[in-house]
């Protein structure tokens, strides 16, 4: 087995309301091997972003372990993370707001290699500019550009720079192509697939666009308000959706072809309030399956084929498995 | 850009205009006859006629008008009724107590204010959030003349430590007046920083700036502040404008020779010539302050640059 990057274990934010604990990420636990993707999809306010923020300390987690490169970088001093922020890097989804409309290019490029003084000399920082520009694909002629002068994709490509800059080894991408018309999409997600071959990225990529991940991912974790309801390799999860909540989300892909009779299941209701929450399962309201025990007690994430985890009390008779 | 100012100052005609149009129909309508400015009440009758004959004061509202115009337009803004002074020579001799005034009072409001405006929104909701926006909302509200005159009494008094009004003692005398305009001023200015930093604080590019490693410290100051700065800038650039015409109150409590209780005295004398002079030298400076801080945004924020470029 290939050597574990990042682990997380038992991962929570809450967040105090005045209605109460607001259940963001809810003891949430994976790993990631190194080199590899792993997807994350889940409808909006699932916990997806929360959980990618968690793990590079930009929100404080309220419990939990994040082992980056066997270091718990949830106890580390504010000095230390620092340093390991060269590390870990993130990539937003919206180019629009993720730059900062004051700065030129080559000021945003830079600004996280003169902070973490990995180059002193101007000349150099020039000169990594220039590279880390051409790696993503962007004209040289736009170093002393703003960012308002620029389409979303070059904008994207800036904020993969930017987030390239210090040579990363795993970077969070957090919905980076949701914001972006389609024709770009495709363009900044072969980007980031040439990168992570040359520079062996480890990606956890975080989108509720499921063709998206598809495409991209090794693994992939289905969250469901602030857990995870389940987690396998791609091809075994597009093949074998086990849980219901992966089911109805994955017959919910469009498919291009006017014969398709293929059913749709179509989730009943809303999402239940993430606030205090029953300690039941969280999709049982909403789950054609439901049965009376769905109603006491939370399934945890049990293994029901290699490699193939689903926290579901019925899995087995959906399933006939 | 040049093209845009040239522009700016082209529109300022149309303006003088209507502003001075404006002065002399309020003062027509007014009560109160300006010849017995002129002369003294018990003048006989012949006095008088001979008087409002000289002036052109028994001509009718549209051929005073005109003349004023373009006598104006000669460079010539006329002599006061009362001291006989060319209404343009008094304005500017009282002018640079007004802008000593003013620059002192904003310089005071921006110290006070943006350091408690970030404060504020940096701990939102904490007692020293609370704090400040209580203690700007009390200095909001309070009216500046009775600030005036409860620093009067606690500094030049009790105290001693300045004096009560006029303007022999250089700086000295300019502390009171300044912290009476500038203190309200920072007021509100605190809370236009404050809700501005507010919502940069928010932005996506701060978490940006946080995940490259930049320090809270100089993620606050560089990228949330100079993003906050425009509606700041507005804010500070009216007020300045604002004082420039004249802090009446503030200039009446202290009796400081500014250009604001050199209008308001001339409206009770019913001197016409330095109504309208000094209104419209008021409206010049006015417009060109607000002027000037548009140009400013250009240096604060590159997407308006660029739009001036197009202009």
């Amino acid at each position: 087995m290939a050597e574990k990057l990042l682990e997380v274990k038992h991962l929570k934010k809450y967040f105090d309301t005045p209605r109460g604990k607001l259940h963001a990420v809810d003891d949430v636990s994976f790993s990631i091997e190194k080199g590899k993707t792993l997807g994350v999809v889940g409808e909006s306010g699932c916990g997806k972003s929360t959980t990618g923020r968690c793990i590079l300390r930009l929100i404080e987690p309220t419990s939990g372990e994040v082992i980056f490169n066997g270091q718990d970088i949830t106890k580390l001093h504010p000095r230390d993370m620092k340093a390991l922020r060269k590390d870990m890097q993130i990539i937003f989804q919206d180019p629009y707001a993720s730059l900062d409309p004051r700065k030129t290019i080559s000021q945003i490029i830079s600004e996280p290699i003169i902070i973490n003084k990995i180059l002193t000399n101007k000349q150099d920082v020039e000169d990594r500019v220039h590279e880390l520009m051409d790696t993503v694909g962007l004209a040289q002629r736009l170093v002393n550009t703003y960012p308002h002068e620029l389409d979303g994709g070059r904008r994207q490509r800036i904020g993969i720079a930017r987030a390239l800059a210090m040579n990363p080894k795993f970077i969070v991408c957090d919905e980076p192509v949701s914001a972006l018309d389609v024709s770009i999409q495709a363009q900044i997600l072969n980007l980031l697939q040439d990168l992570q071959e040359k520079m062996e990225l480890t990606f956890m990529f975080i989108t509720h666009d499921l063709s998206v991940v598809n495409h991209f991912s090794d693994d992939i974790a289905v969250m469901y308000l602030g857990q995870l309801v389940e987690k396998a390799p791609a091809e075994e999860l597009f093949a074998h959706p086990l849980h219901p909540y992966t089911k109805a989300l994955f017959s919910a892909i469009p498919i291009p072809d006017p014969d398709d009779q293929s059913e749709r299941i179509i989730i009943k209701g809303e999402i239940t309030s993430p606030i205090n929450l029953p300690d039941a399962c969280h999709f049982a309201p909403r789950c054609q399956y439901c049965e009376e025990n769905c109603h006491h007690g939370n399934p945890a994430l049990v293994e029901v084929r290699p490699n193939h985890f689903v926290a579901c009390s019925c899995v087995e008779e959906i399933n006939a498995l | 850009m040049y093209k845009y100012i040239l522009k700016r100052l082209v529109l300022l005609i149309p303006v003088i205009i209507g502003v001075s149009l404006l002065v002399f129909s309020i003062m027509d309508i007014a009560e109160g006859d300006p010849v017995y400015q002129i002369v003294s009440e018990t003048a006989s009758e012949e006095v008088i006629e001979a008087t409002r004959e000289a002036y052109g004061l028994n001509d009718p509202f549209l051929v005073r008008y005109a003349r004023y115009m373009i006598n104006l337009c000669k460079g010539s803004m006329g002599t006061s009724y009362i001291t006989k002074q060319d209404v343009f020579k008094t304005y500017m001799e009282l002018l640079p107590n007004t802008v000593k005034l003013s620059l002192l009072a904003v310089v005071i409001a921006i110290i006070v204010s943006i350091p408690l405006g970030i404060n504020a929104a940096i701990h939102q909701n904490t007692w020293a959030d609370t704090g400040s926006m209580f203690t700007s909302l009390l200095f909001v509200s309070m009216p500046q003349f009775w600030l005036g005159l409860l620093l009067m009494l606690a500094f030049a008094l009790k105290l001693g430590w300045f004096p009560s009004g006029g303007n022999e003692d250089g700086l000295k005398s300019l502390i009171l007046p300044a912290f009476t305009v500038g203190i309200g001023l920072a007021a509100l200015m605190t809370r236009t920083t404050r809700s501005s930093m507010l919502e940069t604080i928010r932005q996506d590019y701060i978490t940006t700036a946080k995940a490259k490693g930049v320090s809270n410290k100089n993620a606050i100051y560089h990228h949330a502040f100079k993003n906050a700065l425009i509606p700041i800038v507005t804010v500070g650039g009216m007020q300045l404008a604002q004082v420039l015409g004249g802090s009446v109150l503030a200039e009446t409590v202290f009796s400081y020779p500014g250009v604001g209780r050199l209008i308001v005295q001339s409206i009770e004398r019913r001197d016409i010539p330095m109504v309208t002079g000094a209104l419209i030298l008021t409206t010049i400076i006015v417009s060109v302050v607000n002027l000037a801080t548009d140009i400013v945004y250009a240096f604060i924020d590159p997407r308006i640059k660029s739009q001036y470029a197009r202009k």
